[in-house]
């Protein structure tokens, strides 16, 4: 974990009214999809961080997921403080790629893209809006085709708020206590408030083994670890 | 004023209670360096995060509601005693309780433990006066009580009582408030921000003036200068809040 200051380089739109942004990479920052930055404009007197995920990783700099807070204009000044938390692991021999966006926008699954097509693995993107610039090889479908995933797939990756966790089974086609058959991690969208520095609770999600904390112990958990019913 | 010398600080800069979590904290980003740290708060049993748990923002602060999780005293002694034997910081656990009981065996438990300097005892807001007495005295023991009650108490007239019990100091701590969350549901929780200066600054300067017991600012400082400037009032020592999340 680092900390670092940097300016916004960029807001952009990213449609549907949502706007994410530009920041250059520190160094050494070596974010992973699904890992996320706690981030606050020390000029803007923030009260509490705002949680950063990457949409886009190149090195040289991040693309940041939709929303961001509507005072950060280009220019404005960050303080940085990650990477944070555990992300997603893309299996390294896996052939078929299944990303969901479940109640949520698709931009925090979008990083897998890349490491995933330089492996070339087969991708398809379930969701309800279709983000700019998406590689051809990306198939998207409807997030009502979902349950078509855990037969096509060998890894996949849900991004979903904790409200949405109840139902996650249902919307997946499987049965109550049902396991899928094949590797899925889920990102749980959760206030992270205190970004891993004080176990608050606010993120706190209910798992097999008890309550775990998005912030430190996720935000990305295997799903066969979490309490769905 | 023999309160005082129960209790230790060399610096007045400290935590609030869940701010730091269960550990001392490892570093440190405030200007001035810590006198001590104060845990999550503990209950004597495991507790579960609250349903409708959130964090909110609105000008001037924000509204933090957890439901104050936690273990439990004997797992929170089992997995982060050692560390707080070994921190160069005092440890001062906050605790609460449902009963005197329940409050006076958790303070025997944590007397024994090495690096705890002090109790922080949490009055929540609903508390009757008369009740948060009997916690008061249930939580005196050998070791100095810091009694923590929310800023929106600090004019209530039991407070004069604590110096002649015996507590060491007064925390005046972040008050509850209400918003709409995302989807217009009403949540309360605790309210933080520098928004809340004003009023931890009048109430300082106030019960500085007519309580004989040192007084600890728990609320609204977001600057070194705001601190500093409630040590001038009268503040004996001065707790960070979510600043020290940023």
């Amino acid at each position: 974990m680092i900390e670092a200051s940097v300016q916004l380089m960029e807001v952009q739109l990213a449609g549907e009214g949502l706007v994410g942004g530009r920041i250059p990479c520190p160094p050494r920052m070596a974010l992973k999809p699904g890992q996320y930055l706690a981030a606050s404009a020390p000029a803007l007197n923030d009260t509490l961080p705002t949680t950063l995920f990457p949409s886009q990783l190149d090195g040289d700099t991040i693309v940041l997921a939709p929303p961001l807070p509507a005072a950060w204009l280009p220019g404005t000044a960050l303080k940085l403080r990650g990477p944070l938390g555990k992300g997603f692991h893309l299996p390294p021999a896996g052939r078929r790629l299944a990303l969901a966006a479940l109640d949520t926008h698709p931009y925090r699954l979008l990083p897998l893209i890349a490491p995933a097509l330089a492996q070339g693995m087969e991708i398809a993107l379930f969701t309800p809006l279709i983000p700019a610039g998406l590689p051809p090889q990306v198939e998207v479908l409807p997030v009502q085709s979902l349950p078509e995933a855990p037969a096509w797939a060998d890894y996949l990756a849900i991004d979903v708020p904790a409200s949405g966790l109840p139902g996650l089974r249902a919307r997946l086609g499987l049965k109550p206590g049902q396991v899928p058959a094949l590797h899925a991690e889920t990102l749980v969208l959760a206030p992270m408030p205190c970004a891993a520095r004080a176990e608050c609770g606010v993120c706190a999600v209910k798992t097999k083994a008890g309550w775990r904390h998005a912030c430190q112990d996720g935000p990305v958990f295997d799903l066969s670890t979490l309490e769905l019913e | 004023m023999n309160a005082r010398l129960d209790l230790d600080l060399e610096s007045p800069w400290m935590n609030a209670a869940g701010t730091l979590g269960f550990t001392p904290p490892e570093r440190w980003d405030w200007p001035h360096p810590a006198g001590a740290w104060v845990t999550d708060p503990i209950s004597l049993s495991p507790r579960s995060p609250a349903d409708n748990r959130a964090a909110l923002s609105f000008p001037g602060g924000a509204l933090v509601h957890s439901g104050l999780p936690n273990p439990g005293l004997n797992a929170v002694l089992r997995r982060h005693a050692e560390a707080w034997a070994r921190s160069p910081l005092p440890a001062w656990p906050h605790i609460f309780g449902r009963s005197p009981e329940e409050i006076h065996g958790m303070v025997l438990r944590l007397e024994e433990v090495e690096g705890v300097a002090a109790i922080e005892l949490g009055i929540d807001d609903d508390c009757p006066a008369e009740e948060a007495l009997v916690q008061v005295d249930a939580a005196l023991g050998e070791l100095p009580l810091a009694v923590s009650v929310p800023l929106a108490r600090a004019g209530e007239p039991w407070l004069e009582r604590l110096s002649r019990m015996g507590a060491s100091a007064l925390v005046l701590s972040a008050r509850r408030g209400t918003l709409p969350d995302n989807e217009g549901r009403l949540v309360s929780g605790r309210l933080y921000g520098p928004a809340l200066f004003p009023q931890v600054l009048v109430a300082v300067h106030a019960l500085s003036q007519s309580l004989r017991l040192p007084i600890i600012a728990g609320a609204g400082v977001y600057r070194p200068q705001d601190g500093e400037a409630l040590l001038k009032a009268g503040a004996w020592g001065i707790q960070l809040d979510t600043v020290l999340w940023l």
